[in-house]
């Protein structure tokens, strides 16, 4: 490994960029035809995350990469490492315009962040749509996702039937600023209104472990607290740990958005008492569906939603 | 006896040696344009060093504090208070903020920095913690603040000549690439000409020994902390313009992209030793493969493999290096 360097040394030198690109050209020349023609033919999408672990950009990722190979389409998955980093995520879409993809399915980090790039992508001639949250300006093609202040009004529907009126709510909530969350809080507030005492809601950050310790807190400092509203699929488990560690299962009660493995064994256990679904696979597939009819010169509709189940315990 | 090739053979050695993370680039940019016709575009090139032209900065103040055989991990969270106190100050009065002009915004900015840094300093120097453990707490302190401060949302509505740093250009370059080429200069100066960098080299090899030469090391150390800071809220500067709002979640796990770039950059950890020159090329380097293999369809879980590799084969060639 330490001979080849070596031996390339004169031709790399830090001045010879022309040089290099020359021999970039050559090597290209010879590599060119197989991988033209595959250039030609595969559409290529790129599905862009708030983050890149955890079930629900699985579940979104799968969908999305089984629609690609039904619709026969190249389809890849990025996403920033962690749901805060929009800087990050600005970069992946940066260097996803250079690379020329044909659609970019983008779910915001923050809404307001992502305005320029959108559009410095639709400019370039790439389809976008946003996925799972929208954009504060909505000039992209499509958004598909939850009509997240149904889903929100949906859960404070479940938690009215849980607890007696008057009750006091504690919400655990992600990120404050992403606008996906702060549409179903305010879904579940308005729906909650006069009837359901609420605190203020607690971010954790997109952590679970803060997510985890958030609930002890709250549990410490307000323990006339009858029921959690986790908005998404990081506060649930971290708020259902806390309910369980502290001993408090079926007495405080748990409705969180979203269902994952571990929100189900958390309903299963008695933790959890509803859970509000989204759809994450469905958006994947959708929005993979949307970007190959953009791209095929097909008119999309401006929203598609994507819908919301209950799951209660048997 | 050395022969005249033997000589050639030793030089090309050590040029090698001191050059390893630039060869390590050169062959990952040769790699990049070999396998994607749009790597070596202008374009891509300019877009690869705006990206990194924040970490960039905040990885020179770390080159600087890694020479020490200390580490500031507080760089992100500076970066997210700076510009959440900036982005308050900038802010018209209906959004909250005190109106004043982008221009002294972007000072109250860099001296809320430099303050985060003082504060270092004096808990490293003054009352004798460790670097780690003093600015493990500057990380949550600061963080804490930049939260209590926006009440946990983003700075909003900030004037368009406020993000100028991170979105606009003069005569066709960027203007983060031009600040980080710039301060890159100027950090290698220090480092390489004047008693700071001389001093901050002789800490991390031998403190000691400085301090029986009659250096008061307090006050040479806390500068040093105060230029972190300080180059953190430059960099959030930068980084305001690239996402149009301050958010005090801002800047989460850069201080480990910035130790990585200036590890690579053939810095040691233990102090004694650092290299500006190498720490820009560290910089590029994982900006160079966060967007060749974007461009090249790689998913973003090998992604974060590969840079984990390159980190740790740096180390390991650090080790080898120094053997």
């Amino acid at each position: 490994m330490m001979e080849a360097p070596a031996s390339q040394l004169p031709g790399v030198s830090p001045l010879s960029r022309a040089r290099l690109a020359l021999l970039a050209t050559l090597a290209l020349f010879g590599l060119s035809f197989p991988g033209q023609m595959a250039e030609a033919r595969d559409l290529r999408i790129a599905v862009v995350g708030k983050g890149i672990g955890g079930e629900y950009w699985s579940a979104v990722r799968q969908g999305a990469t089984r629609e690609g190979r039904a619709q026969g389409v190249k389809v890849t998955y990025q996403g920033p490492p962690t749901e805060t980093d929009v800087a990050s995520q600005i970069a992946i879409m940066e260097n996803l315009i250079q690379s020329g993809v044909d659609g970019i399915a983008v779910s915001p980090c923050n809404a307001r962040s992502l305005n320029r790039i959108v559009r410095k992508a639709l400019a370039s001639g790439i389809k976008v749509v946003t996925l799972d949250s929208d954009t504060s300006d909505k000039d992209r093609l499509s958004y598909v996702g939850t009509d997240n202040a149904a889903a929100g009004a949906m859960a404070a529907q479940q938690a009215l039937r849980l607890v007696r009126p008057g009750s006091t709510v504690a919400i655990v909530t992600g990120v404050l600023g992403a606008q996906n969350l702060q549409q179903r809080r305010d879904g579940f507030t308005r729906e909650v209104a006069g009837r359901l005492k609420l605190l203020e809601a607690q971010p954790d950050n997109g952590d679970k472990a803060r997510a985890v310790e958030v609930t002890e807190n709250i549990l410490t400092a307000h323990p006339e607290v009858a029921l959690f509203f986790t908005d998404n699929a990081i506060s649930g488990p971290g708020a259902g740990q806390a309910i369980r560690s502290r001993g408090k299962a079926g007495k405080v009660r748990l409705v969180s958005m979203d269902v994952t493995p571990d929100l189900k064994t958390l309903l299963d256990q008695g933790v959890a008492d509803a859970l509000v679904a989204q759809r994450p696979e469905r958006m994947g597939e959708m929005a993979v569906r949307l970007l190959k009819d953009a791209i095929g010169g097909k008119a999309v509709p401006n929203r598609v939603d994507t819908g919301v189940e209950v799951v209660r315990r048997k | 006896m050395t022969t005249v090739p033997d000589k050639v053979a030793e030089g090309v050695g050590s040029w090698l040696q001191r050059s390893m993370p630039l060869v390590a680039l050169m062959l990952l940019v040769l790699l990049f344009s070999l396998l994607s016709p749009r790597f070596l575009s202008i374009d891509n090139l300019a877009n690869i060093a705006v990206q990194s032209s924040h970490i960039g900065l905040i990885a020179i103040g770390m080159t600087l504090v890694i020479a020490t055989g200390g580490i500031d991990l507080s760089v992100g969270s500076v970066l997210a208070l700076s510009i959440c106190v900036a982005g308050l100050a900038m802010a018209p009065a209906d959004a909250g903020g005190a109106g004043l002009s982008h221009v002294t915004g972007w000072c109250i900015g860099l001296a809320t920095g430099a303050l985060a840094g003082a504060v270092n300093g004096w808990l490293i120097s003054g009352l004798g913690l460790s670097p780690f453990i003093a600015t493990l707490g500057m990380m949550s302190i600061a963080r804490g603040v930049a939260n209590v401060l926006t009440d946990g949302m983003p700075v909003e509505d900030l004037p368009e000549a406020a993000l100028a740093l991170g979105s606009s250009s003069i005569a066709g370059m960027p203007w983060s690439v031009l600040l980080w080429a710039g301060i890159a200069t100027l950090g290698g100066l220090v480092l390489g000409w004047t008693r700071l960098g001389r001093y901050a080299c002789a800490m991390g090899s031998n403190e000691e020994a400085l301090r029986l030469s009659g250096v008061r090391i307090g006050p040479w150390k806390t500068a040093l902390y105060v230029l972190s800071g300080l180059l953190s809220a430059a960099a959030g500067l930068i980084f305001l313009g690239r996402v149009s709002n301050a958010q005090p979640s801002a800047g989460v796990g850069f201080e480990l992209d910035a130790i990585a770039a200036v590890v690579i950059g053939g810095a040691s950890l233990m102090g004694g030793r650092g290299s500006m020159s190498g720490t820009v090329v560290g910089v590029v380097l994982m900006g160079v493969l966060r967007n060749g293999l974007v461009l090249m369809d790689v998913s973003a879980f090998w992604q974060q493999l590969v840079i984990g590799v390159v980190v740790v084969v740096a180390v390991l060639l650090d080790r080898w290096r120094s053997a």
